[in-house]
C-alpha cells in the first residue's frame, strides 16, 4: 500500500462558510474529498497565532516545545527583529524525520520554512512568494528562500506580481471593482498581493508535485485568512456600521477566496493517485457572524481575536474510513498521525495523539522516548545565519497591515524589547492554555516587574492636522503596554481561586485602563463568586447582560445559578448561551450537568457527547458523559467514558477515579441483593462529622474518639457550658476554601466540618460523612441559647438558610463520587444509642468500641427539646 | 500551447474550452504552473503584436 501523504494546509478556512457553498455546489473538489472521506472540526491552541499553529502542525508540540513564539523573533546577533524563521523552531518537523528515514518529501509556503532546510526532496520556502508591490523594485529571490539551490532556475518565474493581476481576476470576485477609489481605498492593492502570493505558493506547488519524485508534499496557503481579516467585515449580513457602497463592492470576497482555494484544490488533487492520502485542514476558523470585530482595539496580535476556536478537518485515501465524520482533532495530532501513516514511531514528548479512528484498519501506533534524542542527519541547519534586518521589510510591512505586529520602533533597542516581551508573553499564554499555571505565573511576574524605558517627546510622530495621534500614545509612555500581562495574571488567580490576588490585579488594571476599555464584569463577578457573594455577582452579570447580551454572560450566569442550585434557572441559561453560540463545548457539558441534577439523563448524555464531539480533549464533559450513562444505568459506558476523564487530565481527575470504583463495585454486585448496610472500609478514607451547628456533631466526635477512632483536633476552642465535654475542632477547617491541603493529615481519622463547608472537601479522598440531623427549630433555639438570644423566638429566615443548606448538603452527596453519606439523627443517639452507633460502626467500617462510645450519652446536656 | 481548459468561478463553464486570452483568467492560475505559465506565454505574443 502507498505511502503517499498530501497535507495542504488552509489558514482560517471555517466550515461555517464552507458547507453553504459544498450545498450550493461551489466547493466541488472539497465536497468530492469529504464524500470519499473523514471530515471533522480542527481545535486550535492559545494564542491563535499562525506560525505557531502552524508549527505545531509540522512538529506535533505545543509551542513550549517547539520554540516559534509568535510572528517575528530576534536576531540571533542581537541587532534587529525580523519575521519569524525557521531558525525559531528548536523542535524536528515531520519532513526532518521523514528525511532521517529515508523519504522525500516537499514543503511549500509553510509558515516558517525560510531559510530553507536541506531535506531529502525540495522546500519553497514562505519567502518565495514574498515580492515587491512596486513593480519598479526588484525581488530577487534570496538565499536559502528554495532547497534545493539548483531548483531556483526551474521556477524562479513561477512568482505572481501584484501588478500581473488583470480585471479577469479581480471581477469574479469583486464585480464592482471599477467602483473603488484606489487613491483611498487600498482594498484592491490588499487584494492582488494576496491572490498574487498565493498563486505563487500554488504553481510551485503544482510543478514540485508533477516533477520530483516525493512521498510527503506540504503546502501552506494564507489566501482564506488574509481575505478574511481584509474582507470578512463586508461578508453579509451587513454590519450596521458598514457604509453601503463599501459592502456592495466588497461582498463577495471572501465566498471568491473560499471558491478560488477550491478550484486550487481541483487541480492539486489531479496531481495525486487514489493511494495517496490527502489532508485539508485549517489551523483555526474565522468569525463570521455578529462577534465579527468592526473596530480592532489596539493591541498586538489584536487581529487574532477574530479566529474562532474551529478550523477543518477533511482526509481521504485508501485507509481513511469514508462518510465520516470525526470528533476532537487537534493541531497536535496532525504529526503524529501522518508519523503514524508512515509506520513511524510517534515522539512520547508529542503533544498530540494519532487519530487512529480515521482509519478503516488501525496499526498500531509505535512510539519512540524522543525524536530529539536521535542523532545523525535530520536535514536540519547546522548553524543559525544572521540574516540582514532590513532584508524583510516588505513582510514585516505585511504583518503590520494584517494588524499581527505593531509597527517596529525606530529605535532597534526598543524593537528588540518589545518583541522579546511579546514572545514571552505569548509563551506565558502557551503555558495558560495548559494550565500550568505557575510558569504562566513566573514568565508574567517578570514582565510586570520589569522596568520599561519610556517614550520621549521626540519619539512621538506628529498626527497630521485634524486627525488623533496615529500611534496612541504620548511622552512619558512606558514603551511596553504592561496591561496584557496583567490582564493574564488576573486569569490564572481566579483560575486558582486566588480572590485576594484577583481583586488586586483587577483594581490595577482599572487604575491603569484610564479609559476603561478592558471588560472586567467576569472577573468582578468571579471574584464575588468566590468571595461568596453570589448576589452580588449575579446583579454584575445581569447588568452585563442587559446591557450587551452574549453567550459568555449568559453562560456565567448559568454556572451560578449552578452553584446555587437553581438548576430549572440554570438550564434556561444555558439554553440562552447556545442559542448565541451553538458550538461551544463548554455550554453543552454545563447544560449536561445541570440536566442531570433535574433528572433528565438522556438529554443530559447527548448534550455531552455533543461536547465532546466539538472538544475531544475535554475531561470534564467525559465525566459528566459518564455520570449520565450511570443514572442511566448503562455501567459498562459509563466506566468509559470515567476512564477516558481520568486519561485525558492533565493533573489527576479524582472525581473520574473514584467514579470508576463505584462503577467497578456496582458491576460486580449487580446480580446480588445489595445490603445497603453493607458499607465498606476504604482505604485512606477520612470520616466528616457534620451537620448544622448545634445538631450533635461534637458529640458524636467525642463517641468516635471514645471508640478508637483518631480524631483530628487542635483543641483550640475549648470546653465551655454549651459543650462541656469539648468541641473536637481543628482550626485550619475554619479556612478550607483557601485551603485544603491539610486533608492529607485526616486520612484514617475523624474530623467535624460544619455543612456549608462541605463543598471544599478535594474530591481527592475519599469520605465518610457522617452527617448529624436534628430538628431544624431545635438546633436553632439551641443556637439562640448559646449566643444568648430569645430562644422562643425563631428567626424565619435562619429556618429557611437552614433548610436550603441541607438541600444542598443533599446534591453534593449526589455529585461527589468519592462521599458516602448517612444521616444520624441526633434524637437516636439519645434514645436508641445502641442500635444508631452499630450503624454508625457499620457505615464506617471500623470495629468501634461501642460500649465506650455509648458512656458519651449524658441525657442531661439534651437540653433544647421542643 | 494557444488551448487550456479554462476554469472559472461558474460551474457550468467549467469544462468548456476556450481561447487564453492576455487577461488571463481565475481558472488558469488555479491550474497551477502550467496555467501561469501558458498565460504569461500568451500574454507576451500579445503584447508583442501589439507593439509590432
Amino acid at each position: 500500500m502507498s505511502k503517499k501523504v498530501l497535507l495542504i494546509g488552509w489558514d482560517a478556512a471555517d466550515w461555517k462558510l464552507i458547507w453553504p457553498l459544498i450545498a450550493k455546489g461551489q466547493m466541488p473538489a472539497l465536497k468530492k474529498l469529504i464524500e470519499r472521506g473523514v471530515y471533522g472540526n480542527m481545535g486550535t491552541m492559545d494564542p491563535p497565532y499562525s506560525p505557531m499553529l502552524w508549527s505545531s502542525v509540522a512538529t506535533g508540540k505545543t509551542p513550549d516545545k517547539h520554540g516559534v513564539h509568535g510572528f517575528i523573533e530576534i536576531m540571533p546577533n542581537l541587532k534587529g527583529i525580523r519575521p519569524v524563521t525557521v531558525n525559531s523552531r528548536s523542535a524536528k518537523a515531520l519532513w526532518n524525520i521523514l528525511h532521517h528515514e529515508g523519504y522525500k518529501s516537499n514543503v511549500v509556503g509553510w509558515w516558517p520554512s525560510f531559510p530553507a532546510e536541506p531535506i531529502n526532496g525540495t522546500i519553497v520556502s514562505d519567502k518565495f512568494q514574498k515580492v515587491k508591490i512596486n513593480p519598479k523594485e526588484k525581488s530577487p529571490i534570496v538565499n536559502e528562500t528554495i532547497h534545493p539551490e539548483s531548483l531556483t532556475k526551474d521556477i524562479h518565474d513561477l512568482r505572481m506580481f501584484p501588478w500581473e493581476i488583470t480585471e479577469a481576476h479581480i471581477l469574479p470576485f469583486l464585480p464592482k471593482a471599477a467602483e473603488i477609489d484606489q487613491e483611498k481605498d487600498k482594498g484592491l492593492q490588499s487584494f492582488a498581493k494576496i491572490m498574487a502570493e498565493n498563486t505563487s505558493v500554488h504553481a510551485a506547488s503544482t510543478f514540485v508535485m508533477r516533477e520530483k519524485e516525493w512521498d510527503f508534499t506540504a503546502v501552506y496557503y494564507d489566501l482564506i485568512d488574509h481575505f478574511c481579516h481584509a474582507f470578512m467585515k463586508f461578508h453579509p449580513p451587513k454590519q450596521g456600521a458598514i457604509p453601503q457602497n463599501l459592502f456592495d463592492i466588497y461582498k463577495d470576497a471572501v465566498i471568491g477566496a473560499y471558491r478560488y482555494q477550491d478550484m486550487m484544490l481541483e487541480r492539486t488533487l489531479e496531481l495525486v493517485d487514489k493511494d495517496t492520502t490527502v489532508i485539508v485542514m485549517s489551523d483555526h476558523g474565522f468569525e463570521s457572524g455578529h462577534k465579527r470585530i468592526l473596530k480592532m482595539p489596539k493591541y498586538p496580535a489584536a487581529p487574532a481575536l477574530e479566529h474562532r476556536q474551529f478550523g477543518i478537518f477533511v482526509a481521504a485515501g485508501p485507509n481513511i474510513k469514508q462518510n465520516e465524520k470525526v470528533f476532537g482533532l487537534g493541531l497536535i495530532d496532525i504529526a503524529p498521525t501522518i508519523l503514524n501513516i508512515f509506520d513511524l514511531p510517534i515522539g512520547k514528548d508529542m503533544d498530540g495523539k494519532p487519530a487512529l479512528d480515521i482509519f478503516k484498519e488501525i496499526k498500531i501506533p509505535k512510539y519512540i522516548d524522543s525524536w530529539e534524542d536521535v542523532e545523525g542527519d535530520f536535514g536540519q541547519h547546522k548553524s543559525v545565519e544572521a540574516e540582514d534586518q532590513l532584508s524583510d521589510d516588505e513582510t514585516m510591512q505585511q504583518l503590520v497591515e494584517l494588524g499581527y505586529i505593531e509597527k517596529p520602533d525606530e529605535k532597534i533597542e526598543h524593537a528588540i524589547l518589545k518583541t522579546r516581551c511579546d514572545l514571552k508573553h505569548n509563551l506565558a499564554r502557551v503555558y495558560l492554555g495548559k494550565k500550568d499555571y505557575e510558569k504562566a505565573n513566573t514568565l508574567l511576574l517578570e514582565l510586570v516587574n520589569n522596568t520599561y524605558p519610556v517614550y520621549e517627546e521626540k519619539d512621538i510622530k506628529k498626527p497630521e492636522e485634524g486627525k488623533p495621534n496615529p500611534q496612541g500614545i504620548k511622552a512619558g509612555d512606558p514603551i511596553v503596554d504592561i496591561i496584557p500581562y496583567y490582564m493574564d495574571l488576573l486569569t490564572i488567580s481566579l483560575a486558582k481561586k486566588e480572590f485576594e490576588k484577583a481583586e488586586n490585579y483587577l483594581n490595577e488594571l482599572r487604575t491603569r485602563d484610564k479609559k476603561f476599555e478592558i471588560n472586567t464584569y467576569f472577573s468582578e463577578a468571579k471574584i464575588l463568586l468566590g468571595r461568596g457573594k453570589v448576589k452580588k455577582a449575579l446583579d454584575v452579570l445581569t447588568k452585563a447582560k442587559n446591557n450587551r447580551p452574549n453567550s459568555e454572560v449568559w453562560y456565567q450566569i448559568g454556572k451560578i445559578y449552578m452553584q446555587t442550585n437553581k438548576f430549572e434557572d440554570a438550564k434556561e441559561a444555558f439554553e440562552k448561551a447556545l442559542d448565541f453560540e451553538v458550538d461551544k463545548a463548554k455550554f453543552h457539558q454545563s447544560l449536561a450537568e445541570c440536566l442531570i441534577r433535574l433528572g433528565d439523563y438522556e438529554e443530559a448524555a447527548d448534550h455531552a457527547l455533543t461536547s465532546i464531539e466539538l472538544v475531544k480533549y475535554f475531561p470534564e464533559a467525559h465525566y459528566t458523559l459518564g455520570e449520565a450513562l450511570e443514572k442511566l444505568g448503562d455501567l459498562e459506558n459509563a466506566k468509559k467514558a470515567y476512564d477516558t476523564a481520568t486519561k485525558l487530565k492533565p493533573q489527576t481527575h479524582h472525581r473520574a477515579e473514584k467514579a470508576i470504583e463505584n462503577v467497578d463495585e456496582k458491576l460486580t454486585k449487580q446480580l446480588d441483593l445489595i445490603d445497603k448496610t453493607d458499607y465498606k472500609y476504604r482505604k485512606d478514607q477520612i470520616v466528616i462529622v457534620s451537620g448544622l451547628p448545634r445538631s450533635g456533631t461534637s458529640l458524636m466526635m467525642q463517641m468516635l474518639h471514645k471508640g478508637g477512632l483518631e480524631v483530628l483536633t487542635d483543641h483550640s476552642r475549648k470546653a465551655d457550658d454549651s459543650n462541656p465535654k469539648g468541641y473536637f475542632e481543628y482550626d485550619a477547617v475554619k479556612s478550607i476554601h483557601k485551603d485544603n491541603s491539610w486533608l492529607v493529615e485526616a486520612k484514617n481519622k475523624s474530623v467535624k466540618v460544619v455543612a456549608p463547608l462541605l463543598k471544599f472537601l478535594s474530591p481527592e479522598f475519599r469520605y465518610k460523612v457522617v452527617f448529624m440531623n436534628r430538628d431544624l427549630s431545635e438546633i436553632i433555639k439551641s443556637q439562640q441559647k448559646m449566643i444568648g438570644k430569645n430562644p422562643d423566638v425563631l428567626p424565619l429566615k435562619l429556618f429557611e438558610a437552614y433548610n436550603k443548606q441541607m438541600n444542598l448538603v443533599e446534591t453534593w452527596k449526589l455529585k461527589e463520587p468519592g462521599v458516602e453519606l448517612i444521616y444520624v439523627n441526633y434524637t437516636d443517639v439519645l434514645n436508641h444509642t445502641e442500635e444508631t452507633l452499630n450503624k454508625v460502626s457499620s457505615f464506617i467500617g471500623l470495629d468501634l468500641n461501642t460500649p465506650e462510645m455509648m458512656a458519651c450519652v449524658d441525657q442531661t446536656l439534651y437540653r433544647n427539646k421542643v | 500551447m494557444t488551448k487550456k481548459e479554462n476554469k472559472n468561478l461558474t460551474p457550468e463553464n467549467k469544462k468548456s474550452n476556450f481561447e487564453i486570452t492576455e487577461k488571463g483568467s481565475l481558472g488558469l492560475l488555479a491550474y497551477g504552473d502550467i496555467g501561469l505559465r501558458a498565460w504569461r506565454k500568451v500574454k507576451q505574443e500579445f503584447y508583442k503584436k501589439d507593439s509590432e
